[in-house]
């Protein structure tokens, strides 16, 4: 189980995030909401143990992960927001990099990796160096590598960006089989309808803050609206967003 | 046996390769030859086998011009009965260690960015399960195979060749390995000094500016760094005669100083050990070598820290700023570029193109840098003492400079026109393939010419009429652009009459010591002709069709005919 105990981050003076707590049980998928610059970013850098907390800790099944933080990342796969690849490696040859880096024995990492990039159709696209792949395609290499050691643990930061129509069904699908599977999903985006159908819990956050927090449909009982969007209009963004449309209108028309 | 023991090597390399340590010093290593930047941003990815060719001519060519100079039948000619190798090679010793400093030198200049791990490494291997001690120690090690390799491959052919040339037809083979084993000790440990000295700078930058300052900062840097190794460069043939003419206690006090101290070490080793100047010449050069590793480890150490470390608390520092418009090189282009507004864009699109990435300026200051470097050099010989009130004539090697920088940024411009652009926004190329566009081939013809103008040293007329001279600088500079009109590629045809020009129409151009100047000019036409392949035009235009082609294939995909069709169609 993974938890945040009341996380705090202060870059010098800017507060970035303020007393974050949840819990993230084993076959839950939680998502994790809130505009730009909330401080959606910060925790999942705390989460995956690439920043330390100023204050509070993040714990997995009750010890610190700062304490063994090798151990932890074993059991972790993590997608990051930006596909920054090695443009120089094909796309074999990063998965072949990663799982070595994983200490993944040969014969189960060749066969994962094989198995793997015919799944994600790129499999003819292999021997490609990553400079020439589309945001799409270094999208699904990313997820292969989080995925490829089996991980109890998955950290998605934006995972659908740049994926199709297609990969982006099967990728919803395969984050709530990994679920049923046992696994602790936390998935961080921007795309409610996803978060919504993906996600059985929720964690709306606003300028370093949790504003809501529960099972989806109780955030949105509780709020008394219907969709995710009229919930996250309704928690986070004070701008109208109907006044803004017709101001941006009236400029281009003008223009 | 010798099958047995490459296998052997070759599985211990492949054993070493799977581990996770093996793993990352491969990464880091490739890394450090293929340079830091992205390939799909157009940069220059020359491969390793070419970076290797490139830093073995420099060694090669002077060892083959030394065959002639040391050979038996020139020494019989010379009237040189008795030979002293220690003493009479003196000079090209310190040639030697000049160059073997420079090229090595040079080779971490130019992959400066890649020695230390960046954002990529931090958002890549961070997250997996590894220790940032191995991290720090695999590049640690990366970086020492690079300098063994570059230091290695820098100075093999000489470490062979000059021993043969010189000590060769001797019949002592404890004299030959005597002299090997100086000359090697020198150039071996000029290499590693001027290697750490570059790591121990740029560590020390990275450590103490902010990320964003130092990649401002970075270019002009280098820029200085080349400036400063062509300089020495090109003073090594005068600094011996200039020893031997200073003082005892001058001369002393120059002697320690690197890279001139590295000939304490050959002279130690070929035997005058007992000798307190080589002794002082020769501890001078290792307390060098020792600060320099101590403090690029130092510097290493810090940079690790500080900014490696730091990577996710700071903010991206994002692509470097732009100069503001009227700072702007490019302002006097987009002033003087053409009036209607295709030829105009498109002109602005060629200087952006020509100055967008780092490997594009470091091209064009490195050439401009081997121009200013020879030019200094030229003038250095000249006599300055006239004036234009009395009608003196003006010396002669002045009328060489503006042929020099000419020719030199003209390569330059040529060079950085080969290294490939980012085909998806290459229109002006489109325009010039559409068979459309009755216009497009004369647009892009006038452009690529008033670019090369503008670029090509406008002040050729301006300079001779200051210094009084006559009008053929600025009638030999008509002529070349007016040449280079007719031929596709203007700044190939630029860069080639350039060189040949100067020599027919202005004979006189020439400094009286014509020897010196061309062995520049004619190692700066090899250099610039041996990296040209990169993009052979056909190649290239096939891409400009065809973007998919561009996919860099690193072996023969095994799909059939067919479904490479597929996967061209699904790439557009």
């Amino acid at each position: 189980m993974l938890e945040a105990k009341n996380l705090c981050k202060f870059y010098g003076s800017v507060l970035a995030v303020q007393n974050v707590a949840f819990t993230l049980d084993p076959g839950q998928v939680l998502g994790y909401l809130g505009p730009n610059g909330s401080g959606k970013s910060t925790t999942v850098k705390m989460l995956t143990g690439l920043l330390e907390p100023t204050y509070g800790e993040v714990t997995y099944d009750g010890q610190n992960i700062h304490k063994d933080l090798i151990a932890y990342r074993k059991i972790l796969g993590y997608v990051p927001e930006e596909p920054n690849l090695y443009p120089h490696l094909t796309g074999e040859e990063y998965l072949d990099m990663v799982g070595t880096l994983r200490a993944m024995p040969q014969s189960r990492k060749s066969t994962t990796i094989a198995s793997l990039l015919e799944l994600f159709s790129l499999w003819r696209h292999r021997y490609v160096t990553l400079g020439s792949y589309s945001k799409g395609m270094r999208q699904k290499i990313l997820l292969i590598a989080a995925l490829m050691d089996n991980p109890d643990v998955l950290i998605l930061d934006e995972p659908l960006s740049g994926l199709d129509v297609t990969s982006v069904l099967i990728v919803k699908s395969l984050i709530q089989a990994l679920s049923a599977q046992g696994k602790s999903v936390f998935y961080c985006s921007h795309i409610l309808e996803v978060v919504e159908k993906v996600c059985s819990h929720l964690i709306v956050l606003r300028k370093g803050q949790v504003l809501a927090h529960g099972p989806t449909s109780s955030v949105r009982q509780k709020i008394g609206k219907d969709s995710l969007e009229d919930v996250f209009l309704e928690l986070v963004e004070d701008a109208d967003v109907t006044q803004i449309v017709s101001d941006i209108v009236g400029v281009v028309a003008c223009s | 046996m010798i099958s047995r023991t490459r296998q052997w090597l070759e599985e211990r390399r492949s054993a070493f390769s799977r581990t996770p340590f093996g793993c990352l010093v491969g990464l880091f290593l490739n890394r450090l030859f293929r340079g830091a930047a992205d390939a799909e941003a157009g940069e220059l990815d020359l491969g390793v086998a070419v970076i290797l060719v490139l830093l073995v001519m420099p060694g090669l060519l002077v060892s083959l011009l030394t065959l002639e100079k040391y050979g038996s039948l020139m020494r019989f000619l010379h009237g040189q009965g008795a030979f002293d190798p220690f003493s009479a090679t003196i000079s090209d010793e310190y040639l030697f260690i000049v160059l073997s400093a420079s090229v090595t030198a040079a080779a971490a200049l130019w992959r400066w960015d890649a020695i230390f791990l960046d954002r990529r490494d931090y958002t890549n291997l961070v997250p997996l399960p590894l220790s940032l001690r191995t991290l720090f120690s695999a590049n640690l090690c990366a970086i020492l195979s690079f300098a063994a390799i570059l230091t290695i491959v820098a100075n093999g052919a000489s470490m062979v060749l000059f021993p043969i040339a010189v000590v060769g037809s001797q019949p002592s083979l404890s004299l030959f390995l005597r002299f090997a084993a100086g000359h090697a000790a020198a150039v071996l440990s000029a290499s590693v000094f001027s290697f750490f000295f570059i790591f121990a700078l740029a560590g020390l930058l990275t450590a103490l500016l902010p990320s964003a300052a130092f990649r401002k900062l970075s270019l002009s840097i280098r820029f200085v760094s080349v400036i400063a190794l062509l300089a020495l460069l090109a003073t090594s043939f005068t600094v011996p005669d200039l020893l031997k003419r200073l003082s005892v206690t001058s001369a002393h006090g120059i002697a320690i100083l690197p890279p001139i101290s590295f000939l304490g070490i050959a002279r130690t080793v070929w035997g005058n050990a007992n000798d307190p100047f080589s002794a002082a010449m020769t501890g001078a050069a290792l307390i060098a070598i020792g600060l320099a590793a101590l403090t690029a480890m130092v510097a290493y150490i810090v940079s690790f820290r500080r900014s490696f470390l730091r990577l996710p608390e700071l903010a991206d520092a994002g692509p470097i700023r732009r100069l503001s418009r009227c700072f702007s090189p490019l302002t006097f282009f987009h002033n003087l570029a053409p009036r209607s507004s295709s030829p105009r864009a498109c002109c602005q699109f060629v200087a952006r193109s020509l100055l967008r990435s780092t490997a594009h300026l470091q091209t064009l200051l490195c050439s401009l840098a081997v121009g200013l470097v020879v030019s200094a050099e030229s003038l250095s010989s000249a006599s300055l003492h006239f004036s234009v009130e009395s009608n003196t004539s003006p010396p002669m090697e002045f009328l060489s400079i503006p042929f020099i920088l000419s020719y030199c940024l003209l390569a330059g411009i040529r060079f950085a026109f080969e290294i490939p652009l980012d085909l998806r926004a290459n229109w002006i190329f489109r325009l010039w393939l559409d068979p459309d566009r009755h216009d497009s081939r004369s647009v892009a013809r006038r452009v690529l010419l008033v670019f090369s103008f503008l670029f090509g040293a406008p002040d050729f007329p301006l300079h001779a009429r200051i210094l009084g001279m006559d009008d053929r600088p600025s009638a030999h500079n008509g002529l070349v652009r007016l040449h280079g009109r007719s031929y596709r590629n203007p700044p190939d045809s630029f860069s080639q009459n350039a060189v040949y020009l100067p020599v027919s129409l202005v004979p006189e151009s020439l400094p009286p010591d014509r020897g010196r100047l061309s062995f520049w000019l004619l190692h700066f036409q090899i250099l610039a002709s041996a990296i040209r392949p990169v993009g052979s035009p056909p190649s290239h235009q096939r891409r400009l069709v065809h973007p998919s082609v561009r996919e860099h294939t690193r072996r023969p995909p095994l799909v059939s005919p067919t479904d490479a069709r597929h996967g061209q169609a699904h790439h557009f």
